[in-house]
C-alpha cells in the first residue's frame, strides 16, 4: 500500500471528500423514506449540523499537524488508553468498510446481476480495491476530480432528461411533519454520508498545505449538500408519492428517461457511476482502517509512515523502516469482505439499521470521541498552539 | 468446498506477505502477521462453511436501541 507524504493539494481533498459523500447521496432512500418531499432541506441543515463536527476534526489537526487520528489519539490519552480509543475508531472505520461493501453487494445483485452469488461481486470489488491502494492512495485522489466531473455531469444530464416527467406539485405541502422527523432527517444526514469523513482525517496529514484541512474539508461538504439537495428534488418532483416507497429513489427517477424510444435504460449510467463511488469510499475506508492498524501495531519509537514527509517511496506493505510494519492490505481487504458477508441477513435488516441505529453508532465515533479527545488535548495543554488561520 | 476455496486464497495472500518478512527476518511483525492471519482465517472458514458467526452490528444494534435507548423510529 503505497502513500507518498505531502502531495495531495486541498483541491484532491474537496473533490475526494465529494466523491466520498456521494456514494452515500445517490441511495437516499433511507432519508426521504423519514422526510419524504421536504427530504431536499434536510441536505442543508445535516451541513450545518456537521460544520462543527468538521470543525472539531480540524481543531484537532491543527494542534497536531502531520498525524493522523490514530497518532493524535496516542497523543491525547498516552500508549494504553490511546490504543484502546484507537482501537474503536478502527473498528468504526472497518464496519463502515464492510457496511458499504455490502451496500455495493446487494445493488449489483438486487438490480443488475440477480442471479450472481453476493460473494462473487465483493470479492471481484475488494480485490479492486486492494489493487488501488497497493498502487497507492494518492492515485485515488487525483481520480476524485474526474471523478467528480462524471457524477456531476451524470446527475446533470440525468436531470435534464427527467425535465418533463417533473411536476412541482408532488413537492407540497411544505415542512408539515412534526419537528422530531426534521430532526432525526438533520442527524442522519449530518451523521451518516457527511460525519463519515472523519476517515480523511487519516489522509490530512499527507496534505501538501497542511494547515489548510478546513476549507477542503467544508468546501466538499457544501458541493455535496447542494448535490444531495439537487438529486432528491429530481426524485421527488419525478416520482411523487412514490418516492418514499422505492429504496433507490434516483435508479426508479432515471428509470422514466426515454428520448424518442431509442435512449433508455439510461439507470445504467447511474449504476456505473454508483458502483464506482462505493468503490472509492471503500478504498478510503479500507485505508484509513489499514493504516490505522499499521499503527497500533507498529514499534514505539520507531518513524511512522507519514510522519516521514520528505520520503517519496513511502510504502506501508514495504515501508521506509522495513522493520516497523507488517503487510496488511490484503489480510485486511479479507477481513472486510468476510465481515461484509455477515454484517445483515436481509434487505430488512439492511434499512432497520440505516434508519434506527446508524445515525448514533456513527455520532459516538464521529463526533463524541474527537469532542472528548479535544476536551481533554485544552485540558492536558497538550499540542501546539498554532498561528493557523483558514 | 467453499471452506477449502478460502484456504487456497490465503495460501496465496501468504505466498505474497510471507517471503519478505522472512528474507529481513522481520520475526516481531511476522508474529503480529500470523496472529491476524490465522483469526482471519478462522473467521473466513466459519463463514464459508455456512457456520453461524453473529453479525458485530446486530449487537451493536442491541445495545444502543434496547439498553441505551439511542435509536430512531424506522418508518
Amino acid at each position: 500500500m503505497k502513500s507518498t507524504g505531502g502531495n495531495i493539494s486541498p483541491k484532491d481533498l474537496m473533490f475526494a471528500v465529494f466523491c466520498f459523500i456521494q456514494a452515500t447521496v445517490l441511495r437516499s432512500g433511507y432519508i426521504i423514506a423519514v422526510t419524504r418531499q421536504d427530504s431536499w432541506a434536510m441536505a442543508m441543515t445535516g451541513f450545518l449540523f456537521a460544520i462543527p463536527i468538521v470543525a472539531i476534526y480540524a481543531a484537532l489537526l491543527r494542534k497536531f499537524p502531520g498525524k493522523n487520528l490514530i497518532e493524535i489519539s496516542d497523543c491525547i490519552f498516552g500508549p494504553i488508553i490511546g490504543k484502546v480509543v484507537s482501537a474503536f475508531y478502527l473498528f468504526f472505520f472497518l464496519s463502515l468498510a464492510a457496511l458499504n461493501a455490502h451496500d455495493l453487494g446487494s445493488f449489483v445483485v438486487r438490480y443488475l446481476m440477480p442471479e450472481t452469488p453476493i460473494a462473487m461481486v465483493l470479492l471481484i470489488s475488494l480485490m479492486g480495491c486492494a489493487y488501488a491502494l497497493r498502487k497507492g492512495i494518492e492515485n485515488l485522489m487525483y481520480l476524485s476530480i474526474c471523478l467528480s466531473i462524471i457524477v456531476a455531469g451524470a446527475v446533470a444530464i440525468n436531470s435534464i432528461l427527467v425535465l418533463n416527467d417533473m411536476n412541482p406539485g408532488f413537492l407540497k405541502p411544505f415542512f408539515q411533519m412534526d419537528l422530531m422527523t426534521y430532526i432525526q432527517g438533520t442527524v442522519t444526514i449530518g451523521a451518516v454520508p457527511m460525519g463519515e469523513i472523519i476517515a480523511f482525517t487519516m489522509i490530512t496529514p499527507m496534505l501538501e498545505k497542511e494547515k489548510k484541512v478546513l476549507k477542503p474539508l467544508l468546501f466538499g461538504l457544501l458541493l455535496s449538500a447542494f448535490s444531495m439537495a439537487f438529486a432528491m428534488l429530481r426524485d421527488i418532483l419525478t416520482l411523487g408519492p412514490l418516492v418514499s416507497i422505492v429504496s433507490l429513489p434516483s435508479f426508479e427517477s432515471i428509470r422514466y428517461v426515454t428520448l424518442a424510444d431509442t435512449l433508455t435504460r439510461m439507470e445504467s449510467i447511474y449504476a456505473v457511476v454508483l458502483i464506482l463511488l462505493f468503490l472509492f469510499k471503500v478504498c478510503i475506508l479500507l485505508y484509513a482502517f489499514i493504516l490505522g492498524l499499521s499503527h497500533i501495531l507498529g514499534r514505539k519509537n520507531q518513524p511512522l509512515p507519514n510522519q516521514d514527509h520528505t520520503n517519496p517511496s513511502f510504502n506501508t506493505d514495504q515501508p521506509s523502516n522495513p522493520k516497523s510494519f507488517p503487510p496488511l492490505t490484503l489480510i485486511s481487504t479479507a477481513l472486510v469482505f468476510f465481515y461484509s458477508l455477515i454484517v445483515f441477513e436481509s434487505a430488512m435488516e439492511n434499512i432497520d439499521w440505516g434508519a434506527s441505529t446508524a445515525p448514533f453508532f456513527s455520532l459516538t465515533y464521529e463526533l463524541l470521541l474527537p469532542a472528548v479527545s479535544l476536551l481533554v488535548a485544552f485540558l492536558r495543554k497538550l499540542g501546539k498552539a498554532r498561528e493557523v488561520r483558514e | 468446498m467453499k471452506a477449502l476455496l478460502v484456504i487456497i486464497a490465503f495460501c496465496g495472500i501468504a505466498w505474497m506477505d510471507l517471503p519478505d518478512m522472512i528474507k529481513n527476518k522481520q520475526w516481531r511483525n511476522l508474529a503480529i502477521y500470523s496472529a491476524i492471519f490465522l483469526s482471519v482465517l478462522t473467521f473466513g472458514v466459519l463463514v464459508a462453511s455456512d457456520i453461524k458467526v453473529p453479525s458485530p452490528i446486530k449487537a451493536i444494534q442491541v445495545i444502543y436501541r434496547d439498553i441505551l435507548g439511542l435509536s430512531f423510529k424506522a418508518s
